[in-house]
Parts: structure tokens; C-alpha cells; sequence
């Protein structure tokens, strides 16, 4: 108990978390602080870029076959996980199915911010992770939108040729979507430039990935409380899903990771994939998937409560459960 | 010199729709358009500040110049096709110089 204390201790005093909290600080007294769209566009694209890179850079240790059946692993996690989320959030939740559908759909994929800060976390701590985790991050990322639309229940007064439309653009998101790109693109070279490509990038792909981290944080901050304060009367039971579906995640992500044989390092990562939501690629796409679903209510859920959730707390608790689990580094 | 009659179509939507839209604009014989990519605003529903790092809460807006009976069409059957769709639609009147540029 103490050791999780101090770990929790330790990640709130990084600098990483302690950004995002002047971000919520900055929102939360109304200041101007704002990160321009381009600006955290090129963040994004940067800390996707560098993640998947130094995956790949990592495989050099796993086998094609571990990679192989890590991907099926997340796809099924992926495909798991939204029907999980819908069938708790219909118990605690009645009120209705589309919104359901789509904030399942949200917690079907993943959050890569959370998955990078907590990769740092680890980096941080000297605790190794496999290389293919960055790999299923990108599988991860959007097939539970098409859970979500499925669970929907497709409220068909709408001609397909209208749909048809959408849902084109829908399957080109769900593929060739452009995070997913990024993570894959820069895990492939990587992967096949090895330690010898990491020479070329390294001040760029490692030294200033903290730092950038920094500033991401500190937008979520300002995002997160403005999200949450535009969002009026939120109810209850959906803030008590954004606490209580985080763990659950976690604890699936763990049964997946020792079904792989994952390190420690890597059951922590899969079990923060599994518990963490998406608040940037998915609620874009749930707007052509399912547009009666409320964004905000999603996007606030994500963003505003479990996004701080499993950085705070979650990081330290699922690090101290996998290193129970699956054996200290 | 007289210009010649036109309406303009002017739609804020918001920007995953941009796509669809024009879509379907082009379906409705609409020729031309361009699109305003970020468009800040608030209402009756809140704000939309454009500082979001997610898409879904971002509007653009898309203007085009069309004649008369395909601006009627495309005001007729908007909201109908893009049902539970964050977007007002609505038409003025313009003059333009150049009469085949916009059939």
C-alpha cells in the first residue's frame, strides 16, 4: 500500500502530470491560455510519430509471431470491450440507447495520450515494455465504431443512399484513419530501421518527447475543465461509469496480457489501452456514425473524468497490480 | 453594367459533415463551392470556441452560388437528409458578373 503511495506520489509531482493540472487550473480561472489547432495538431502528430517509432524500434526483441497474436488480441479487445461498456451503461443508465452506443464506442478505443504518458511512466521507472504494444494501440483505435453503430440498433428511417455516403466515409476513418497511420507508419520504420535508425532521430524522437508531453498535458487540462463546465447538469450515473469502467477495462486488459505472456511493463500498457477512451478520433467519427448521440456527454465522460482518472490514479494502480501479476521488472 | 441574379447558398455545418455535404451538394447540381474551415460561434445550444483538439466540435462553413431552383432544392431537402446534424442553412440574393460560370 505504501508503494503505490509513493508511486502515485511520485507520477503527480512529474512534470508531465503537473502540466496538465496548470492547464485545469488555467481553464478553471477563466484564463486565456490557449494552444492553438495547429499547434496541438503538430503534437499530436509529433508524440504519435515518436511512440510508434520507438516500438518499433523495440521489436527488435519479439517475434513475428508474438506481434501476430497481439494484434488478434486487441482486435478482440477492441471488438469486447464497447459491448462491455453498453450492457454496464444500460444497467446504471436508461435513458438511451444511441448515446449509449456512442460513449460505448468511445471506451472500445483507446486514448493515445494516456497510453504515451504512461509509456513515460514506465520509461521513467526503467521498466521495459514490449515493442508490439504501440502496434495494437493502432488496432485498437477504431473498430468499436463499428460496434457502436451496431449496438445502435441502426434506427433504419434513413435510405441507404443517404447512408451510403457516411458510411463510406466512416470505413475510410476506420482504416486509413490518420492517427492510426502515424502509429503504424512510424512503428513499420522503426521497426526496420532498428537501433540504427533510433541513432539518426533520437534527440528529436526521445529527448524532446517529455517536453512536448508538457504542453499536450497542459491543452488537456484547459479542454477537459472547459469541456466539463459546457457540459450542463451531467448525470450522475454517467460520472460513476467514467470512474467504475476505467478498472473493469483494466482487469480484461490483464486477463489479455496473460494470455500473451506479457511482461509487467507490457500487462500495465494493455491493461491502460483497455481502461483508457478515446476523446479525439471518435467522437469525429461518431458524428457521421451515429449524429443523434450527444458529443458532449461522450467527449466529457472521456475527456473530463476517466482521462484524469487513469492518469492520476489509474497509472500508479495498474503498474502496482501488473507488477504483482506479472512479476517486478 | 447589370449583374445577373443568383442566389447564395451559405451553410455553417458542423466539420465532420464537411465531407457528406459537399457530397451531396454536388448531387443537388450544385456546381462550385468553398468552404470557411473554421468558424467560431455560440447559440442557444452553448459555444463552440474552435480550440477543441477533437474535430467534433468544430463548424465550417460552405458557400456556394447557385440559380434559383437549385438553392430551392438544396434549402427544401437539407435538413431532411442531415437529420440530428449541428447546421443552419440559409439563402440570399447575389449578383454576378459572369452568368455561365454559374449555371
Amino acid at each position: 500500500m505504501m508503494d503505490l503511495l509513493a508511486l502515485a506520489g511520485g507520477n503527480l509531482l512529474s512534470p508531465m502530470i503537473l502540466a496538465f493540472v496548470l492547464g485545469a487550473i488555467a481553464a478553471a480561472l477563466r484564463s486565456d491560455l490557449e494552444i492553438p489547432e495547429g499547434a496541438a495538431k503538430g503534437l499530436a502528430i509529433y508524440l504519435m510519430f515518436a511512440i510508434g517509432f520507438k516500438g518499433g524500434v523495440a521489436m527488435h526483441a519479439a517475434s513475428g509471431w508474438a506481434l501476430a497474436g497481439a494484434i488478434v488480441a486487441a482486435l478482440a479487445l477492441s471488438l469486447l470491450l464497447p459491448v462491455i461498456a453498453f450492457g454496464l451503461l444500460r444497467a446504471v443508465w436508461r435513458q438511451d440507447r444511441v448515446n449509449a452506443a456512442a460513449i460505448a464506442a468511445h471506451y472500445g478505443s483507446i486514448s493515445i495520450v494516456t497510453f504515451v504518458t504512461a509509456s513515460e511512466f514506465l520509461r521513467s521507472r526503467d521498466i521495459p515494455y514490449e515493442g508490439y504494444l504501440v502496434a495494437m494501440t493502432a488496432v485498437m483505435e477504431t473498430p468499436a465504431i463499428l460496434i457502436g453503430l451496431l449496438l445502435a440498433g441502426q434506427q433504419t428511417n434513413l435510405n441507404t443512399q443517404q447512408r451510403s455516403s457516411e458510411r463510406g466515409a466512416l470505413i475510410r476513418e476506420v482504416l486509413v484513419n490518420g492517427s492510426v497511420m502515424l502509429l503504424v507508419g512510424g512503428f513499420i520504420i522503426g521497426w526496420v530501421t532498428g537501433d540504427a535508425g533510433m541513432a539518426k532521430v533520437k534527440p528529436f524522437v526521445a529527448d524532446l518527447f517529455n517536453g512536448a508531453l508538457c504542453i499536450f498535458l497542459l491543452d488537456m487540462g484547459l479542454v477537459a475543465v472547459r469541456q466539463g463546465r459546457a457540459a450542463k447538469r451531467f448525470p450522475k450515473a454517467l460520472i460513476l461509469f467514467g470512474l467504475v469502467m476505467p478498472p473493469i477495462g483494466a482487469a480484461i486488459g490483464f486477463a489479455a496480457a496473460a494470455l500473451l505472456g506479457l511482461s509487467a511493463g507490457g500487462a500495465m500498457l494493455l491493461a491502460v489501452l483497455a481502461a483508457s477512451a478515446s476523446y479525439i478520433a471518435v467522437p469525429a467519427a461518431m458524428r457521421l456514425a451515429l449524429p443523434a448521440a450527444s458529443p458532449s456527454l461522450s467527449v466529457t465522460l472521456a475527456l473530463a473524468i476517466t482521462f484524469p482518472f487513469n492518469v492520476a490514479i489509474g497509472l500508479p494502480l495498474y503498474l502496482t497490480v501488473a507488477q504483482r501479476l506479472f512479476g517486478a521488472q | 453594367m447589370t449583374g445577373h441574379p443568383r442566389k447564395k447558398i451559405e451553410i455553417i455545418v458542423e466539420a465532420p459533415l464537411q465531407r457528406s455535404v459537399l457530397d451531396w451538394l454536388s448531387q443537388q447540381g450544385v456546381q462550385g463551392w468553398s468552404v470557411f474551415p473554421r468558424v467560431i460561434g455560440g447559440g442557444q445550444h452553448g459555444e463552440r470556441s474552435g480550440d477543441d483538439i477533437t474535430r467534433a466540435f468544430d463548424n465550417v462553413m460552405i458557400l456556394a452560388i447557385t440559380t434559383e431552383a437549385v438553392a430551392r432544392q438544396v434549402l427544401d431537402g437539407f435538413h431532411a437528409r442531415f437529420t440530428d446534424a449541428v447546421a443552419i442553412v440559409y439563402l440570399s440574393d447575389v449578383e454576378i458578373a459572369r452568368p455561365e460560370r454559374f449555371k
